[in-house]
């Protein structure tokens, strides 16, 4: 009796902490995204998403974006993950430390980043300026900006994601693709690629939700600029619009949700 | 064949230029944001004016409170989910049943909030409890939430790594109680594991953004939020001096942690 009340006291604390605090304002905010005026139950919230003339250009405006860097990130990523999984160098260690380090800052300091590579003092205009006696580059506070922004910190995590999938790769296989007359390059894209296909989907799949959700970053650069979750906030903050704001996080929400469950069953199948 | 050989020269060179421009696109910022930090006017050229230390006093005297708060709250975070991510691990792996639905459904709810963005988990604690803002207290209930998916998984990956059941009832036959087990024999022997994952907790809680800014009131401000006002209102040297104070913790925590992931391959 007395060990079984102390193996639920392992437990319980952190059901009692979820359901207080993560299952009960979840599920309030999911109430709050169906509630019309007075009360009354309504998908208004989120048909207004594509209805309304604003919400869709945010919404367009996230999707393209959340696309074209993924796009960007998984070619980019992809060749560096396989040399650095194909080649021996000297200080490999050292090198993929410092290339991996951006994951572990915080959203606004890569929009910092950001500033310091394109902003009007920034270190492209200033080599520009030295070389051509013009600066050029000055386009941190655009949607440019905000591209490159999320290219850095999308591009060490997919190096990572597929670095580890690279090197497990049963070589074997594409060994037996040289010895029937495959070049490197052929053997690399006929059949290492196509087996890796999984592992560049599920990473794909989760640099998409980061884009898509990504708020700090896109906020230090261009708070003017309207993506999906920056409206979120200005409807919540601004507008008041509070149920309008549910139905966005929630939009979101479900979204990342899937896209996380779909790269893990596809990594767990790998 | 030989037109392949030139398409495969051409092929290699763009490889290289593209890992360059890369590594340079991902470094170079934050070394011009360390020397940035330094100088006292940032213009045209860097040190046209020389080098001043006058940015940090600057950044301590109006941004001190954000370093302490963050700690403070960093550190509850990290002991919370030490000790709250290890018991639940180590509960639900021991579990007789621990493939049953219940316990698959538990361990889904207790990983989910990995997987929701930190805007859409901040709007819920701000409208759910707008009372509890202002004492800064639900700031560190949605880091514990938010960061609680990785310490379970890394104490849970540890548990399952080895045949820690019957390790476990090998203490329980020699008379030891479930806390004198956890504690005595099951902690001790995973602590590799249980340290990265605080060292990830603190990397995680240190810099969170996206929660905390819907949450943070003038009077509790974390350093992250400190950060991004000083980006969007001061001078870019004081952004760069509060940057290079948070890497200051950044780039240990990111050594201590690939050092302690090789010894966990080893």
């Amino acid at each position: 009796m007395k060990k079984k009340l102390i193996n639920l006291l392992f437990v319980l604390p952190i059901v009692v902490l979820f359901a207080l605090f993560f299952l009960l304002p979840m599920g309030l905010l999911a109430m709050r995204s169906f509630g019309g005026e007075e009360g009354s139950f309504t998908f208004g919230n989120y048909t207004s998403i594509i209805t309304n003339a604003r919400y869709f250009k945010a919404l367009w405006n996230s999707l393209w974006l959340s696309v074209t860097v993924t796009l960007a990130t998984l070619v980019i990523s992809g060749v560096i993950a396989f040399f650095l999984a194909r080649r021996e160098f000297k200080g490999k260690n050292l090198y993929m430390t410092l290339i991996t380090f951006p994951v572990s800052l915080p959203g606004v300091v890569v929009g910092f980043m950001i500033i310091i590579l394109f902003g009007t003092t920034g270190v492209i205009p200033m080599i520009t300026r030295m070389i051509f006696g013009k600066g050029y580059g000055t386009f941190a506070y655009t949607i440019t900006g905000i591209f490159f922004a999320y290219l850095y910190f999308s591009i060490p995590k997919t190096v990572m994601t597929i670095y580890g999938s690279v090197v497990e790769f049963d070589v074997r296989l594409e060994e037996a693709a040289r010895t029937v007359g495959a070049n490197e390059q052929q053997a690399i894209f006929r059949v290492v690629i196509p087996t890796l296909a999984p592992v560049f989907i599920s990473a794909s799949a989760l640099a998409f939700c980061t884009n898509m959700s990504a708020f700090g970053t896109a906020f230090t650069l261009a708070n003017q600029f309207e993506i999906i979750p920056i409206l979120m906030y200005t409807e919540y903050t601004n507008n008041f619009n509070i149920s309008v704001a549910s139905a966005m996080a929630i939009f979101i929400g479900v979204v990342c949700v899937v896209l996380n469950m779909v790269a893990r069953v596809l990594l767990e199948r790998e | 064949m030989k037109h392949y050989n030139i398409m495969g020269k051409i092929l290699k060179i763009l490889v290289y230029a593209l890992i360059v421009a890369t590594t340079l696109f991902l470094i170079v910022p934050i070394i011009f944001t360390i020397l940035g930090s330094f100088s006292a006017y940032w213009g045209k050229t860097m040190f046209s004016r020389g080098l001043t230390l006058q940015w940090y006093e600057y950044v301590f005297y109006y941004y001190g409170h954000t370093i302490g708060l963050t700690l403070e709250i960093t550190c509850a975070t990290v002991l919370i989910n030490v000790l709250l991510g290890s018991m639940t691990a180590y509960r639900l792996t021991m579990t007789p049943n621990r493939n049953s639905k219940w316990i698959k459904l538990l361990e889904e709810i207790l990983t989910l909030p990995a997987a929701i963005p930190g805007i859409a988990i901040g709007l819920a604690l701000a409208q759910a409890y707008p009372d509890l803002r202002r004492s800064g207290v639900l700031i560190l209930i949605g880091h514990v939430i938010f960061t609680f998916p990785l310490m379970f998984r890394a104490v849970t990956g540890a548990l399952r790594a080895k045949d820690f059941k019957s390790i476990d009832e090998c203490a329980s036959t020699l008379g030891a109680g479930p806390l004198r087990k956890f504690f005595l024999v099951i902690m001790p022997a995973i602590r590799v594991s249980v340290l990265s994952g605080a060292v990830n907790t603190f990397m995680l809680s240190l810099g969170e953004f996206n929660i905390t800014f819907f949450l943070y009131t003038p009077f509790i401000m974390t350093l992250p939020v400190g950060m991004y006002e000083s980006y969007a209102s001061l001078r870019i040297e004081v952004g760069s001096a509060f940057t290079t104070l948070f890497l200051a913790f950044a780039i240990p925590l990111t050594y201590l942690m690939n050092r302690l992931n090789r010894t966990k391959t080893k």
